[in-house]
């Protein structure tokens, strides 16, 4: 997907002039002198290190044991506040999948089982589709040509505001009950989806970004000064030529993503 | 020359300033707009890059660092000062521009509609300045820029073409 945006010619050519600027002409002075005191170094001054005094030293260990404590506390805590983990329900099509720019067969369920973890980027090919699950958190849906970063998953008690990209394809997702507090951000090149608990979709392509909520609702914006929160049998499209319209959601987009709950819903938690 | 200047050798750091003064004095005056900022960022700059020189990695290209801690830096300063540049012509360079007689037509038309893109630049709010300075002059992605900014693709995206569409229209309203 290219970077450039599609600005008018007006708009392309202030681009092109910005480009083509020269590089600003200092004052030569000042950079004489700049290179002086940076060759130099004589605005580091390295004040001297003052000796522990020996009562000081004597008495560490009275701030050291409650400190080792606290370290170990919130330690602790960081592992029990981990969520469960984000894992491969089903694959279907043929192809190779994409990981961190890895080529892994699409029914190599092991490699992609040991690659596939939050953060990796992903891109599904076209006769592909990978089905992910957080138990009891969220069900996640990639169709073929989907490209995109895996989400975090929420912790338990804090860290609940996690985020994930989608480049393009589309992206079928339903929250379950524990993910009630939390918060995904789904980025796309078109806008933001917050998801505080749903079902829906959001799919991304050259023209723009469309997000379906069937269920619950989504804050949905081109950044995050113009959210709107679409209901269930709405959608919000963003479009590349800075088109932004709330409709309803049309059959097509209904029924895949009704397939989508029909077919994983009952999955949403572990057996 | 990188490993020198991790041993802070005066000869390896010479060489680094030379080869990277007028990019980040560049990209400090593009965001500044002004030249006493454009300074004192420059110099904010090259103390950090004193202080981490034994962090440097050698390994890794240093124009993105550098690129980042120079917006940092100007965005760190226009936060504690309000910085709002004047919507001048740079002093010094008209002084140049004065001093060359007998410049060829040429030459003075580009000159012409460098200090209006400038100038159009400087209109910009220091947001705004700061992507299109970013993404044109530094050649970076809206991804990139949207990292060192804390925002989202799609935000840097819109800020810019908007910056682009306001520069447009300043220049149109100064040639009128």
């Amino acid at each position: 997907m290219s970077d450039r945006p599609r600005e008018s010619p007006e708009a392309e050519s202030i681009a092109r002039q910005v480009r083509a600027l020269p590089g600003a002409t200092p004052d030569p002075d000042f950079r004489e002198r700049l290179r002086a005191r940076f060759v130099s170094g004589e605005w580091e001054s390295e004040q001297p290190l003052r000796p522990v005094s020996a009562t000081v030293r004597a008495r560490w260990w009275h701030w050291a044991a409650p400190l080792a404590a606290m370290i170990a506390a919130v330690a602790v805590g960081f592992m029990l506040n981990r969520g469960p983990a984000l894992e491969i329900l089903d694959v279907a099509g043929s192809g190779d999948v994409l990981v961190n720019g890895q080529r892994i067969a699409l029914n190599d369920m092991q490699t992609l089982r040991f690659e596939m973890r939050p953060g990796a980027v992903v891109e599904v090919p076209a006769g592909g589709r990978v089905d992910l699950r957080v138990p009891g958190v969220a069900l996640y849906e990639l169709m073929g040509g989907t490209r995109m970063t895996l989400p975090d998953v929420p912790g338990r008690w804090f860290e609940r505001a996690v985020a994930c990209s989608l480049g393009s394809g589309e992206l079928r997702l339903k929250t379950g009950d524990r993910f009630t507090g939390s918060e995904l951000r789904v980025d796309t090149p078109d806008g933001l989806v917050i998801v505080t608990g749903t079902l829906l979709s959001v799919q991304c392509d050259a023209q723009g970004t469309c997000v379906c909520v069937l269920e619950g609702a989504a804050r949905v914006g081109v950044d995050t000064s113009d959210l709107e929160t679409v209901t269930p049998g709405n959608r919000k499209i963003m479009l590349r030529d800075g088109t932004v319209e709330i409709v309803p959601v049309k059959p097509m987009h209904r029924d895949g993503v009704l397939d989508f709950d029909k077919r994983l819903g009952d999955q949403m938690d572990s057996p | 020359m990188l490993e020198g200047v991790q041993r802070r050798d005066p000869k390896a750091l010479g060489r680094f300033f030379d080869a990277t003064f007028s990019y980040v004095y560049s990209i400090a005056m593009r965001l500044t707009g002004d030249r006493q900022h454009a300074e004192d960022v420059t110099q904010d700059v090259f103390m950090k890059v004193y202080r981490a020189a034994h962090h440097l990695q050698v390994d890794r290209s240093l124009k993105p660092w550098l690129t980042t801690i120079t917006y940092n830096t100007c965005r760190d300063r226009a936060r504690r000062a309000a910085v709002r540049p004047e919507n001048t012509v740079d002093a010094l360079k008209i002084a140049e521009w004065s001093a060359q007689p007998g410049t060829p037509e040429d030459a003075l038309l580009e000159r012409e509609r460098e200090q209006l893109i400038e100038r159009a630049l400087r209109a910009l709010d220091e947001q705004s300045r700061a992507v299109v300075v970013l993404h044109d002059f530094c050649g970076w992605s809206h991804d990139n820029i949207a990292s060192v900014m804390d925002t989202s693709h799609a935000a840097v995206r819109k800020r810019y073409s908007r910056a682009l569409k306001q520069m447009a229209q300043f220049m149109r309203g100064l040639s009128a």
